[in-house]
């Protein structure tokens, strides 16, 4: 399974998308996802 | 437009008209060049030759959205080299439509005396203050808008720059009793109290804009900005920066364990969900207080909020992610009202709450307090307000507290303290903290949001990454916008020209856009050389590249031939 697997199982829309890890590293959208990691997905920011 | 020159040691002002070599600067650019121009580099940044200096960007007044900020410049008593501090507010678009360039403060007033600066839409004049001496900027401000009206905009110190502590910063008011806008790095405010200078009030000008060389250019590129900005998935009405502020990417920091947490000796923090946007939004819309508020006028982002406690009272006008960082995590505080009323009180006593936030950590670690402690670190803040012989320490910043203390893990670049986020996690946030001619600072080049462009953990491409975004930050601290409306004028570089060209007349092209932002860190990093700043200097402290940082176990591995390659390319 790919990142972009879970995105679409949870219907989130790529777009919306702007930060990705897993176990904290910064991912994207093609990259696996191993079991029991955790992924997280955040909207589009800017640092301030 | 012209200078206002205002002289301390005679207390005559002038006014006079713009030399030719400042007239196509502005905010950040004008600094720099009256800087190298007017100030011996190796002065004492608080004696009588520093000077200080108000700038309007360069599209201030014309109602540019998000460009009404204010840039405060001189010699930093911090770094010892180039400091300019912008604040959000109503001071840069009213000198602008004052048609004032800039105002220099220049030599230093009799010890003891304080002065207030009264600039109306055609004198000014300096007044003595004592009956403002000793104030809050939140008194302050509000005992001048009683005087000159509540439409005035009030510039002023606090009681640390009356000290003339190091972390002290400088107030600006906003929109009728909108407070909370500081210029607040690199001790700016302990340069204007050096000279005397408690407050200047502006009553507000008569005019609702400023002239237009070319009104149907300027109102095209205008209203295509503004709309670009609304348009944008992180800055409009659902984006996260309007929802939940700065502090939208509190999850998203601690996430990638560059979360400044306890002093700088973890990257993520395990209470970090109480401190993110979306429980402050919560809270604060529970609490029928505001989100979504402005620091200027006509802003389309909307990213502050009016923090109240749970009464509904108010705290303080808007908490920030980098106060949250620095006074939450940091400090090992997981409730955003202990954060909020510290916030208050950096505001009143007008202190840089990066700077205060690292100086309390690092006396948290000698043992003074225990982390997590809020009635200890609120007593040990109230001790910088009362001028205590502790108080001055702390409120001198972190580099002086670690020295006192004898702490060695002391966060700060050229004598300044980082912001909220870990080097060693964020690497090229690293490298502009290592080269920034500002010191470390992330509003001089945040790779937070470049991502997708270099692995944040690689040292690989953050030298490149680093001086795109230095270059970027001087064009929008020189133009007086807001770091976050940077998405439009990046993708379409026009854009800025057209809307300079539309005000000025000056008939740039885009490559005179991008050698003016160039020639801004040129001339900074000049003045930081005739200063006696050395490559050394600039390093990151020597235990971030020794001491592994919690998740990644990641150091600061970037090595110093890239730091010292920055600029090769400039």
């Amino acid at each position: 399974m790919i990142v972009l697997d879970v995105a679409n199982l949870f219907e989130l829309d790529p777009e919306e998308i702007g930060l990705i890890s897993i176990n904290g590293v910064q991912s994207e959208m093609e990259d696996a996802v191993p079991p029991g990691c955790r992924l997280c997905f955040f909207p589009p920011m800017s640092g301030g | 437009m012209k200078l206002l020159r205002v002289n301390m040691s005679t207390l005559e002002v002038s006014w006079e008209p713009v030399p030719a070599d400042y007239m196509q600067l502005g905010g950040r650019a004008l600094i720099a060049k009256l800087l190298l121009e007017e100030i011996p580099p190796t002065c004492d940044a608080l004696g009588r030759q520093n000077k200080l200096i108000f700038a309007p960007g360069l599209l201030a007044g014309g109602g540019v959205t998000t460009a009404g900020r204010l840039s405060v410049g001189g010699k930093s008593p911090l770094t010892g080299g180039v400091k300019e501090a912008n604040a959000g507010g109503t001071a840069g678009d009213t000198l602008a439509k004052l048609g004032i360039k800039a105002i220099v403060v220049e030599g230093q007033a009799q010890s003891g005396a304080w002065y207030l600066l009264h600039i109306s839409s055609d004198s000014a004049e300096l007044l003595l203050a004592d009956d403002l001496h000793g104030l809050g900027t939140y008194a302050t401000s509000t005992r001048l808008q009683e005087r000159y009206g509540v439409d005035s905009t009030v510039i002023t110190i606090g009681q640390a720059g009356e000290y003339l502590l190091q972390g002290a910063s400088i107030s600006v008011t906003g929109e009728r009793d909108q407070r909370s806008n500081h210029a607040a790095r690199g001790g700016l405010g302990a340069v204007m109290g050096s000279k005397g200078l408690k407050a200047v009030a502006i009553d507000k000008p008569l005019g609702k804009s400023i002239p237009l060389a070319d009104a149907e250019l300027f109102r095209n590129a205008a209203r295509t900005f503004a709309q670009k900005l609304i348009n944008d998935p992180k800055l409009g009405t659902q984006g996260s920066q309007h929802l939940y502020g700065t502090a939208s990417i509190v999850g998203a920091v601690n996430e990638i364990g560059s979360l400044p947490t306890l002093n700088f000796s973890t990257g993520s923090f395990e209470s970090a969900t109480e401190l993110r946007g979306e429980h402050l939004r919560e809270l604060v819309l529970e609490r029928e207080g505001k989100v979504g508020t402005r620091c200027m006028p006509g802003c389309v982002i909307a990213c502050r909020n009016y923090y109240v406690d749970v009464d509904g009272k108010p705290i303080v006008g808007t908490l920030q992610y980098e106060t949250i960082a620095l006074m939450g995590s940091n400090l090992g505080l997981s409730n955003l009202d202990d954060v909020a009323w510290l916030n208050y009180m950096c505001n009143d006593f007008g202190l840089d709450t990066i700077e205060t936030g690292a100086a309390l950590a690092i006396a948290l670690e000698a043992g003074l307090a225990q982390f997590g402690d809020t009635k200890s670190i609120l007593a040990l803040l109230k001790e910088v307000g009362q001028g205590t012989v502790l108080g001055r320490v702390i409120g001198n910043g972190a580099v002086t507290t670690g020295r006192v203390l004898g702490i060695r893990r002391v966060p700060a670049v050229l004598g300044q303290a980082m912001p909220g986020y870990d080097p060693r996690s964020l690497k090229g946030n690293g490298v502009t903290y290592a080269t920034s001619p500002q010191g470390a600072d992330h509003t001089a080049g945040n790779a937070f949001g470049a991502r997708k462009e270099v692995n944040p953990l690689g040292v690989q491409g953050q030298r490149e990454l680093s001086l795109k975004l230095q270059i970027i930050a001087a064009m929008l601290d020189s133009t007086g916008l807001c770091l976050f409306a940077r998405p439009p004028v990046i993708a379409d570089p026009q854009l800025m020209v057209d809307m300079i060209n539309g005000i000025h007349g000056w008939g740039w092209a885009k490559e005179d856009l991008d050698r003016f932002n160039r020639d801004v860190l040129r001339t900074e990093l000049e003045f930081n050389r005739r200063a006696g700043i050395t490559a050394a200097d600039y390093r990151i402290p020597e235990y971030m590249r020794e001491e592994p940082l919690a998740p990644h176990n990641s150091t600061f591995d970037v090595p110093d031939s890239e730091l010292d390659a920055v600029f090769n390319s400039l």
